[in-house]
């Protein structure tokens, strides 16, 4: 699945490690979501649509 | 470390010394009664702490997150997959007597394997994931 966190997380100017504090997850999750190596659950994608007030479909692509 | 891990570990520290000092005693000092349940209590008396370190296991299942989760219970399967190949490759071989082994040699390298298993597919988890 394609990710835009990393490019959203440093549109808001957060490290990894402060959006993972913020997701309340380790820095490897957010890491590893961003990279594309890790597909979160549903409950995690919600919460990053949350905090970055966008729809998961922006967020997350079919690859 | 996060602080799950961390609290996982701290808490394990006294089950883990209790258990030294049990399989010690339970090994080098005789049941104090020569009754059989009470050579059997005393005989598996050391499980009790194990048994207490896996209780905080649960408990650090529960507080990690969904990434440290998955490693850990991939690690579970396969340590749990690699202990039943290893208890049935020993198993067949010895069927076809190409190997004697006794039982106690059997089940140790079946928990071996185990254990083995665990620690290696975890840390190739890890470093699969790492930040």
């Amino acid at each position: 699945m394609k990710s835009r966190v990393r490019q959203l997380r440093e549109q808001f100017g957060w490290s990894q490690a402060e959006l993972a504090e913020r997701l309340d997850v380790s820095r490897q999750t957010v890491n590893a979501i961003e990279t594309e190596k890790y597909d979160p659950s549903i409950k995690l994608a919600f919460k990053l649509a949350h905090l970055f007030e966008l729809p998961i479909e922006t967020i997350f692509q079919e690859d | 470390m996060r602080a799950p891990l961390k609290r996982y570990y701290l808490r394990g520290i006294i089950p883990m010394l209790l258990y030294t000092a049990m399989i010690i005693a339970s090994h080098v000092w005789a049941a104090p009664v020569d009754l059989a349940w009470v050579k059997a209590a005393w005989a598996l008396s050391p499980l009790l702490p194990i048994a207490w370190v896996f209780h905080y296991y649960f408990k650090y299942l529960a507080e990690c997150d969904e990434l440290e989760r998955k490693i850990e219970m991939d690690a579970i399967a396969i340590s749990a997959m690699s202990g039943a190949l290893t208890g049935m490759a020993l198993l067949f071989l010895s069927d076809h007597a190409l190997l004697a082994l006794n039982q106690r040699e059997l089940i140790g390298l079946s928990v071996g394997a185990i254990c083995l298993g665990y620690v290696v597919t975890r840390y190739i988890g890890i470093w699969r994931f790492r930040a």
